[in-house]
This record gives C-alpha cells, sequence and structure tokens, in this order.
C-alpha cells in the first residue's frame, strides 16, 4: 500500500516536472536552436578571418588573432572599454542615489503628483533607441542645451553662458580636481535624469510597500526623519538597490552615449571588419560580465534581506 | 472680563507662534520651496529637448544661424514638417509601425506570461540553468550575437529545406515567441517575480475541483496577470517603436517609422549639416509624438503595473 502511495506520488511528481517544461518550451527551443548556436557562430566569426569571393562569403580560421589585434594593436580599443567602465562606475551610484531621492520626493503629498510622476517617466518613452542616436552629436540641441557652439557664432556671442562659466572655476585657485569632478556630474544631468525613469519607478514601488505602521512606531518612539531614513526605509529598500544596478547596466548595453556600444556597432556594420566586431564584442561581454559579478558581491553585503 | 479676553488672545497668539514660527515648521517651507524648484528644474531638463524639437521643426537654417532667435523662430515654415511627413511616408508608415510594434509585443507578452509561470511554479530538473542562461541572454550586449542571427536567419533551416527569412517579419516573431526579442528575458523576470508574490490558494482549489495544470493557468491564473500584461505589453511596444539595433540588419526595407527616419537621419554630403540637424528633430518629433500620445492616456498603467509587479519582491 505505502509502495503504491509512494510510486503515485513519484508519477504524479513527474507528471508535473513534465507540465514545467512544457511552459518554459519556448524558452528552450529559443536557446537550444538559435541563441546557443548564435553565440557559438559568434565566437567561430571571432577566431577567422573572412574574406568575400564570387561563391560567397569565406570564413578561414585564424586562431586568436583577432583577440592579439584588439588588446596590442588597436590603439583605440583598450582606451574605449576602460572609459566606459569608467563612465559605468561613475553613472550607476549617480543613478541609484538619485532615483532613490527622487522617489522619495515623488513619493511625498503635493499638488501636481501625478503630473511629476508622468514627466519623471517621460523619459523611459522619449530617451530610447533611435531618439537617443538622433540625439548625440545633435547640432540643435547641443545649441541650445549651451554645451557646444554653432561655428557661425551662435552661443558665443553670450558672456555668461555656461561655458565661459565652467573656465572661470577651472582658471580659479580652487582645487581643480574637486571642481572638474563637479562640472562632469552638471554635463551628467541630463543623461542621468533620462536614465533614471525605470528606477525611481522601482524604489518608488517598494516605498509603498512599507507598512505604514512601521513609520508610526518609529514616530512614536521619537525618531527624527534621518533616522527613520536610515533605519527603515533604507532596509526595506536595500533588496531593490541591486536591481536597479542591474537594470542600470542592462540599460548601457543598449545605449548610444556608451561609447564602447558606437565602437563596436562601427565595426559590426562594416563587412569587411565583422569578425573583429564580433571579438571586441566579446570581450566587452567578458569585461561587463566579471564587472557586474563583482559589483553584485560587494552590494549583496549591504542588502537586507527579509527572511 | 476684559481680564478673561486678553487671556484668550494671547493664547490664540501662542498657538499662532507654536504652529507657525516653530524650527519644524520653517524647516517644512523651506523644503517645500526646495522642491519645487528641485521638481521644476529637472522636469525641466526633461522636457526642454522635446521643447526644442517642436522649435527647430519650424525654423529656417537663417533663423537657426541668427543669434538674435532663440525660441521663436522670425520666419516660422511648414516647410520642415512638409519634408519630413513626406519622407517618412506618414500615415502608411505610422499604421506600419502600429501593427509592428504591436504585434511583436503581444508576442512578448504571450511567452512572457507562458514562461514566467513555468519559472516561478514548476519544478524541474535544469530549471536554474536555463533561467540562469535566460538572464545571460540580458545581459549579454545585443551587438555581440547581432551578425550570427542574421546568419542563422539568412540560411534558416527546418529539417532540409533552407529559407532566406531576412526581410520578412519572421525574425523578430521567432526571436519574441522565444523570449528572445530585445529584452525579452526582462519581461519573464517581471511575470515570474509577478506569480511568485500571488497566492497558491487558489490554483490549489482550482486543482482540488479537478482542473489540470492548463485549465487552472488559462482559467484562474491569466486572468490575475492582466494589470501586468497590460504593462508589458507597453513597454514592449514603445521600446520596439524605438528599437534601431535589429531592424536595420533583419528588416532592411520595412517601412517603419523608425527604420525610415534612420534614412532622412544619416549623414548625407549633400545637406547642409545645420539643415540636417532641423530635419533630424523634426524627424524625431514625429516619431515620439505617437507614443507621447500613448503613454499619456495609459500612464496610470504603467506606474500601476510595476506597483503590482514583483520587481519589488
Amino acid at each position: 500500500m505505502k509502495r503504491v502511495q509512494k510510486l503515485r506520488s513519484a508519477v504524479l511528481r513527474s507528471k508535473r516536472e513534465a507540465i514545467g517544461y512544457v511552459f518554459v518550451l519556448p524558452i528552450i527551443i529559443g536557446l537550444a536552436m538559435i541563441y546557443l548556436p548564435s553565440l557559438y557562430r559568434a565566437v567561430k566569426i571571432s577566431l577567422s578571418e573572412i574574406s568575400y569571393e564570387k561563391t560567397g562569403m569565406v570564413m578561414e580560421y585564424e586562431g586568436l588573432s583577432q583577440y592579439y589585434y584588439a588588446f596590442r594593436i588597436d590603439p583605440d580599443f583598450v582606451p574605449t572599454v576602460l572609459e566606459s567602465m569608467r563612465n559605468l562606475l561613475i553613472n550607476i551610484p549617480t543613478i541609484v542615489i538619485f532615483s532613490f531621492f527622487m522617489a522619495n520626493v515623488l513619493n511625498q503629498k503635493f499638488v501636481g503628483r501625478s503630473i511629476a510622476r508622468a514627466v519623471f517617466f517621460l523619459p523611459v518613452i522619449t530617451a530610447t533607441g533611435i531618439l537617443v542616436m538622433a540625439e548625440a552629436n545633435d547640432t540643435i540641441q547641443m545649441l541650445y542645451s549651451g554645451s557646444g557652439k554653432l561655428n557661425e557664432g551662435g552661443l558665443s556671442s553670450n558672456i555668461f553662458n555656461y561655458e565661459s562659466f565652467k573656465m572661470m572655476f577651472l582658471n580659479s585657485s580652487i582645487n581643480q580636481r574637486y571642481i572638474s569632478f563637479l562640472f562632469a556630474t552638471i554635463d551628467r544631468i541630463y543623461y542621468i535624469v533620462t536614465s533614471s525613469g525605470v528606477q525611481i519607478l522601482i524604489f518608488l514601488a517598494g516605498l509603498q510597500s512599507i507598512p505604514e505602521s512601521m513609520f508610526e512606531a518609529a514616530k512614536m518612539e521619537g525618531a527624527t526623519s534621518w533616522e527613520i531614513l536610515w533605519k527603515i526605509t533604507f532596509p526595506y529598500i536595500s533588496p531593490l538597490i541591486l536591481v536597479s544596478v542591474l537594470y542600470t547596466i542592462i540599460e548601457t548595453f543598449y545605449s548610444f552615449n556608451n561609447p564602447i556600444v558606437v565602437y563596436i556597432n562601427k565595426y559590426l556594420q562594416d563587412p569587411n571588419n565583422f569578425a573583429y566586431g564580433s571579438a571586441i564584442s566579446l570581450i566587452y561581454f567578458a569585461v561587463s560580465a566579471v564587472a557586474i559579478a563583482v559589483i553584485c558581491l560587494i552590494i549583496n553585503r549591504f542588502i537586507v534581506y527579509q527572511d | 472680563m476684559d481680564k478673561n479676553r486678553t487671556q484668550t488672545k494671547n493664547i490664540g497668539l501662542i498657538r499662532f507662534k507654536t504652529k507657525y514660527i516653530s524650527v519644524r515648521f520653517l524647516g517644512s517651507v523651506c523644503w517645500k520651496i526646495i522642491r519645487t524648484i528641485i521638481l521644476l528644474g529637472l522636469g525641466f531638463i526633461i522636457l526642454y529637448p522635446i521643447i526644442v524639437k517642436v522649435i527647430a521643426s519650424f525654423m529656417t537654417v537663417d533663423d537657426l544661424i541668427d543669434s538674435s532667435v532663440k525660441y521663436f523662430p522670425r520666419h516660422p515654415v511648414l516647410d520642415n514638417i512638409k519634408y519630413v511627413y513626406y519622407k517618412l511616408n506618414y500615415p502608411r508608415s505610422l499604421l506600419n509601425s502600429i501593427a509592428f510594434s504591436g504585434v511583436i509585443a503581444i508576442a512578448q507578452v504571450m511567452v512572457s506570461t507562458f514562461v514566467g509561470y513555468g519559472f516561478a511554479r514548476f519544478k524541474f530538473f535544469g530549471k536554474n540553468i536555463i533561467f540562469g542562461l535566460l538572464m545571460l541572454t540580458l545581459l549579454m550586449p545585443p551587438q555581440a550575437t547581432l551578425v550570427p542571427l542574421f546568419l542563422t536567419f539568412k540560411y534558416f533551416s527546418i529539417g532540409p529545406i533552407q529559407i532566406n527569412l531576412l526581410n520578412t517579419v519572421w525574425p523578430f516573431i521567432i526571436l519574441s515567441l522565444t523570449g528572445l526579442n530585445l529584452k525579452g528575458g526582462l519581461y519573464i523576470f517581471m511575470m515570474r517575480q509577478y506569480y511568485r508574490g500571488l497566492p497558491k490558494e487558489l490554483e490549489e482549489a482550482a486543482f482540488i475541483d479537478g482542473a489540470g495544470a492548463f485549465k487552472t493557468f488559462f482559467y484562474i491564473v491569466l486572468p490575475n496577470g492582466i494589470p501586468l500584461m497590460v504593462t508589458i505589453f507597453l513597454f514592449a511596444f514603445t521600446w520596439q517603436w524605438s528599437e534601431a539595433i535589429y531592424t536595420p540588419l533583419l528588416l532592411p526595407n520595412i517601412q517603419v517609422l523608425t527604420r525610415l527616419m534612420l534614412n532622412v537621419i544619416s549623414p548625407n554630403r549633400d545637406i547642409d549639416p545645420a539643415y540636417l540637424s532641423v530635419i533630424k528633430n523634426t524627424a524625431g518629433l514625429f516619431t515620439i509624438f505617437p507614443i507621447i500620445v500613448v503613454y499619456l492616456s495609459l500612464q496610470r498603467y504603467f506606474i500601476k503595473g510595476i506597483e503590482r509587479s514583483g520587481i519589488v519582491g
């Protein structure tokens, strides 16, 4: 009797397991038939030299020469990777802190709150894909944002423009490093504001999931707002910091603001060079995978999990 | 009598003082002012490029170079708008874009619901590995597999038959249905987290009443997931709308807005760079505008959906 029961539960379990496979079948097919073969192909392409003949494309095995070229000969690749990693390291904390702050602000009650939320989420739509591509290095947008000049002398007639203001400070006796960091942040404001829409929303949702009774209890005990922020809000929110950091990193892969993406695209779009393009994009993937792992490990130490 | 009146007056004054001339009140007023400045300033930063686009679309090149003209073009013209309207093949490409992004978004929603439920509620061998690989597709720069995907679809083979799927919608439908399209992994992740947060009791009740796993899914689970499905649809729709990584390579001849916009904005030796910039901004406006309308009318679904989704954990 017991054996029958055991057998029956085993059959049930394996049936349920089979149903589980049916549910994720699309992904299994996609990974096995399209994604992994594509990845394999990308590695293979990056290990070869491509030439075109009348019969079509010819691939010749070349070994690691593309990789050698990337690290040893190409003068631009390594500096571009380093630059985009440096940008990433500056952008992640600024975006996360900014969006945490904005989520707190947008969570307060004030007139026009829903309009403010709509505006802050707008960049998720207006600052993606082709629109960023069109805006990058665009003359009019640069002219109006004041960080560039039109050759015919559009903005330079203005004495009190941002550039001259910046030069004044850079020439002053205050420590140059702080000043240039400050201005680098100011230059980034647009980028940071436009790329933190989803993160603001994530934090906002997190803030609303904190039980109101927590705040009430803390207030009754005489906690100041500052203490409430660190002792209640922050521990509740901390798992979301990892989510928004990961989201920020993923976004940079798609962003045309990222110098390495532009650099890789340049090679991938050129049929004669796409072996090299594949090689450098795989290198970039490896580098960013390591970066992501390190960042996750560091952040995980500060997260407070509920269970 | 008289004494009494002065006393009540004093109490009123003291109340007034303690309420309005305290540090806390002053602090909150200061904070309100700072908050308003921050919100207005940052809101302006976000809206500014769009305002600039609107201004630019009415400008002639002369106005642009003229330093005395800043926000109000001296000779407002409709030529740019007409030119872009014609070049973008407007009413037609707009409909194409809606249909194309719509079909793909629907496919992505279907798959993420289905697969997300599978990851959330079932235990099976290799689940973590499959999920890990799925997350890997998200963390992989799309450029890395772009060319191989191109080759896969150029020499797409079902058994012995080989078909060239480039320049058809099929690559996108296949990618969406297998969760590999742009950010497909993210949607599956959102759905999975959402289902993990739903109480199991409903499904158990349905199971005890004799419904199979699929019946439970379609009658119990699916209706519960509709708010998040709307959100994912909107995300997928807008991101597909402005997507410019896969489309140019896999579907070079499709008449959607992004594709035509790429033609219009590409640098050309015959066009004055200032004029090109005017055209770029006008074209950007034409591409953004429909999606802003959609967003503003459905805005609460975006925000509500995220609040309900399990991203929050």
